[in-house]
């Protein structure tokens, strides 16, 4: 029933008492990484003055006790002196202000302690004459840094993304470090600066990986939404019902119930709500770990940065069926028992309804493509609403769909429009861009939605136009089983 | 009462240094510092280029390409390798909003102010080409630096950048930098063939008759009408000539009198083409036609050449200047609708047209004319049309196909029309335009 070395403890009735994971508190009271598996039956503190007498970088391996784990990740294996290091397309480094590294999506970080020096000097010059470095430019390359505190993140890109595209790529990349810690990692390396943070980030390599791929490739990311899974209106409307009835306790806050990933139903209280950041920190954890077996539940410590960056909430996570899990956070470490009596009764009711046969039903067609919609020359579009933070868009289809590299060309292309549709004040009403292989329209209404609808490189302009009417007809048409128009809320 | 106020850019510090050739060793790696505006205490002098070292360092193990610009808070640095280790660079201070927020404490009423830096603000296409710029009118003038290096010394490059680079970099104006100067064409007045080669002939003429005159230029006003200069050059010495006052008729530059046997011979140096070659820069002024000849160092102070020049001169423009004044008349009056304010650019020969105003667009319009123009640059798919409705500028329209690029701008006034409407109405414009240019490009 455990799972396999990375993380979260899973708690059976019998260990449950022994562990020592109620993370409420700041790291001063020593206990290791809440992700690191061998530490949960520990009874002897890991003493965070220990990891500062560590002499050298290198030493680093003896004490981390994530058994070899880390080097069986891609590429782990180079360092700045590889040929291949600096052929990468975007490198992603996380430090401190002290030039320890954090993070570094290729290479042994290891073997970066002189570059990450580097990067540290780079930083501190300006600083002398009370500026402050934002970003670097040479060709196509781009080096852009954003300082949080005593953490620096440095991305190295030579795609074709703008500055202001990849600097909130390293917002949610610290947010991903803020969901491991809470921002008290911030003190931490305040006061004691030559601290590793590594130690108390073990394990979490592969959640920082995948994160950086999904920015790099998701629109849910760039425009900073939720993409929902479609569903019937009312079928959602009874199973927020459900989940809404069966709260149990006080402290617990909020209610996911995701299919293949995608938020199905979410319920909250009254004077919370749960922002796209922190959701997507929350699906990034779920399709992380291991597959849990349809029944078992684990329970982890996630601090959402949006909802509250000082401490942690406690997620509760189980699997209905192969493809739907409920996820439930309380504000209390202990409340593993009276979440795992709410997720019985939730299930039972949801199958009882039918909901769980007709939720099983969508899922094989939730996927919509352009030509189920019928509008002349459109290829593709992504439509986001900016009154619910949702967005909607069909699968990929010819062509793009036909190899990777034209996907993400066409990511890119919406990438820059995005960056070109808010360069001003005010974001541009309309954005009309036309190259030799496409047309795409972006429609911007503050407070109202944005649509990027891309068409055939030779689509006269009223065809497009009139193409992008209709599709606004059909998504509102459509909008009650596109969008999660109302979630409960206790 | 609170409210915002912006504070434009401005130049902030302007320096070149080479650390190739000096500063070589701990001690007096200070040396490497040719030139540095405002003057300023030389820690302050090496943290600057300190950090410019680093990145240029830094970049150059992820790329190719060195290191072009800095993005810094305060300030942006633009980074141009002129000649090879011959290093400038230009620190502009960015745009910054100050918002001055009056708030009730109690009973007072507390003022306190919030500065916005708007780093990302200034293109740096723009930046990169000012800089460009200066350094092609002080090669103009003095020669590569290298050449002057190879020649006087480092004591001669020292003096020669001291003395003459300071009133260069004076003249730019940050906040004046727009997409003219970006693009930085050259105003053509096209006239019809038989005009066109009568003036070919007479510079033909002169210069097979006159053996000294090597480049020859005719200007008529502030239009280009014909030069034989390659074009870097020639884009040089049109904006230099602009900037020179041309009241009086006869040899600007040149012999001070004619009648004087012994007269003065006023010339500047200039240095043309690939290799550099020195030349005396000839100017003669009449009836708005200015006449530009550079020839070689040996026949500067030869009078007959000159005495000779001005009556084949006198006698050709006298008939030239009012045909060509008819052309410019035309081409000035020519009726586009004044609803559209718009402005042409072609790659190949440089030719700029234009109805808009130098220095009237507000900033937001020309942070977009420059974003489109470097989409136009550097995209690797070729863009064919970007058409931008704004929320408080109207339309702004960009097109490219081959190397002309058009650019209108639509009134306020029309900013509720469509998509549609506006790209009728510029392809009514285009129509026009492109056909125009046909006919008179020869």
């Amino acid at each position: 029933m455990s799972l396999s070395g990375k993380l979260p403890v899973v708690i059976t009735s019998d260990s449950y008492s022994e562990t020592p994971l109620s993370r409420s508190n700041s790291f001063a009271e020593g206990a290791g990484s809440p992700f690191d598996v061998y530490s949960s039956d520990d009874s002897e503190n890991y003493d965070v003055e220990d990891s500062i007498n560590i002499t050298s970088f290198g030493d680093d391996d003896n004490k981390v006790n994530d058994f070899g784990l880390r080097s069986m990740r891609k590429y782990s294996d180079q360092d700045p002196s590889s040929p291949e290091f600096a052929t990468h397309k975007k490198h992603i480094f996380i430090l401190t202000s002290s030039g320890r590294p954090i993070y570094s999506r290729y290479g042994d970080e290891n073997k970066l302690a002189g570059f990450m020096g580097l990067l540290v000097g780079l930083v501190s010059i300006p600083s002398y004459s009370e500026d402050n470095i934002k970003a670097v430019i040479a060709g196509n390359l781009k080096i852009v840094f954003s300082i949080y505190g005593p953490i620096y993140m440095v991305i190295v890109s030579k795609t074709t993304e703008t500055v202001e595209v990849l600097r909130s790529q390293l917002e949610y990349m610290h947010s991903q470090i803020i969901s491991f810690l809470t921002i008290s990692a911030h003190q931490l390396l305040i006061d004691k600066p030559r601290f590793d943070l590594r130690n108390l980030l073990n394990g979490t390599d592969s959640f920082m990986d995948r994160l950086a791929s999904q920015i790099n490739r998701k629109p849910t990311y760039l425009l900073n939404c939720v993409n929902c899974m479609r569903l019937n209106g009312s079928v959602r409307n009874v199973i927020g019902n459900i989940i809404q009835s069966e709260r149990g306790s006080r402290s617990l806050f909020f209610a996911l119930l995701l299919a293949k990933g995608k938020l199905v139903q979410l319920v909250r209280p009254k004077k919370h709500i749960l922002y796209p950041t922190d959701i997507h920190l929350i699906t990034n954890y779920i399709n992380c770990i291991d597959q849990l077996e349809i029944g078992e539940e684990a329970m982890a410590p996630i601090c959402l940065p949006k909802f509250n960056n000082n401490g942690f909430l406690h997620q509760y996570l189980s699997y209905i069926n192969d493809d739907v899990c409920l996820l439930l956070l309380s504000a209390r470490a202990d409340d593993f028992f009276d979440l795992s009596d709410t997720r019985d009764r939730i299930v039972k009711s949801l199958k009882e309804s039918d909901c769980m046969r007709k939720l099983n039903n969508w899922m094989q067609k939730e996927n919509y493509s352009v030509d189920d919609i019928g509008i002349q020359g459109l290829l593709h579009f992504i439509y986001k609403s900016h009154t619910t933070s949702q967005m909607t868009s069909p699968v990929l289809g010819p062509p793009y769909s036909i190899s990777n590299t034209q996907k993400k060309r066409l990511f890119r292309l919406y990438e820059t429009m995005h960056s070109r549709v808010h360069l001003i004040n005010r974001p541009h009403k309309v954005y009309y861009f036309g190259n030799e292989f496409e047309t795409i329209i972006a429609w911007v209404t503050p407070g109202g939605f944005e649509l990027y609808a891309t068409f055939g490189p030779l689509t006269p302009k009223q065809v497009a136009i009139a193409g992008c009417n209709k599709l606004l007809r059909w998504i509102e048409q459509e909008e009650g089983n596109l969008f999660i128009l109302h979630s409960p809320v206790w | 009462m609170s409210y915002v106020e912006y504070i434009e850019p401005k130049l902030s510090r302007f320096f070149i240094f080479n650390p190739a050739y000096f500063g070589l060793r701990e001690d007096n790696d200070y040396e490497k510092v040719l030139l540095y505006y405002p003057a300023t205490d030389i820690r302050e002098q090496m943290l600057d280029v300190g950090l410019i070292e680093g990145l240029v360092q830094f970049a150059s193990t992820f790329s190719d390409t060195p290191a072009e610009s800095c993005h810094n808070e305060k300030t942006r640095f633009t980074i141009y390798e002129c000649e090879p280790n011959w290093w400038i660079v230009m620190g502009s201070q960015n745009p910054k909003k100050i918002k001055h927020i009056e708030e009730k404490k109690g009973k007072k009423t507390v003022e306190r102010t919030e500065v916005e830096w708007l780093y990302e603000d200034l293109d740096d296409i723009v930046l990169r080409n000012t800089v460009d710029r200066c350094y092609k009118m002080f090669r103009l003038f003095n020669g590569p630096m290298e050449m002057i290096y190879q020649e006087q010394g480092e004591a001669g490059i020292r003096e020669v950048l001291n003395q003459t680079f300071i009133s260069i970099i004076q003249s730019i104006k940050l906040p004046n930098l727009d997409l003219f100067h970006t693009l930085e064409g050259v105003e053509f007045l096209p006239v019809n063939k038989n005009v066109y080669l009568r003036i070919l002939s007479l510079i033909n003429y002169s210069e097979q008759t006159f053996d000294q005159i090597k480049y020859s230029t005719l200007m008529y006003k502030d239009s280009l009408v014909w030069s034989g200069l390659e074009q870097d050059d020639m884009r040089t010495m049109y904006r230099f000539l602009k900037s020179q006052k041309r009241n009086k008729s006869g040899f600007l530059s040149g012999p001070v009198d004619l009648n004087d046997p012994n007269t003065e011979c006023r010339a500047q140096r200039v240095y043309i083409g690939p290799e550099s070659d020195p030349h005396y820069l000839i100017i003669y002024q009449l009836m708005d036609c200015t006449v530009v000849f550079l020839i070689e160092e040996s026949s500067l102070n030869k009078l007959p050449f000159y005495v000779q020049l001005d009556k084949l001169l006198q006698q050709e423009i006298n008939f030239l200047s009012p045909i060509i004044r008819e052309y410019y008349n035309r081409s000035k009056s020519s009726n586009i609708d004044d609803q559209f304010r718009y402005i042409y650019f072609n790659h190949m020969n440089l030719a700029l047209k234009t109805s808009v105003k130098k220095l009237s667009l507000p900033v937001e319009v020309t942070m977009v004319l420059n974003q489109i123009h470097s989409d136009f640059e550097r995209s690797e798919e070729q863009i064919n049309e970007i058409v931008v409705g704004t929320q408080n500028h109207g339309w702004i329209v960009g097109k490219k196909s081959d190397h002309r690029e058009f650019y209108v701008l639509s009134d306020t006034r029309s900013a509720n029309s469509s998509l549609e409407e506006i790209s009728k109405d510029v392809k009514r414009l285009q129509d026009k335009y492109f056909r125009n240019i046909f006919i008179d490009d020869d």
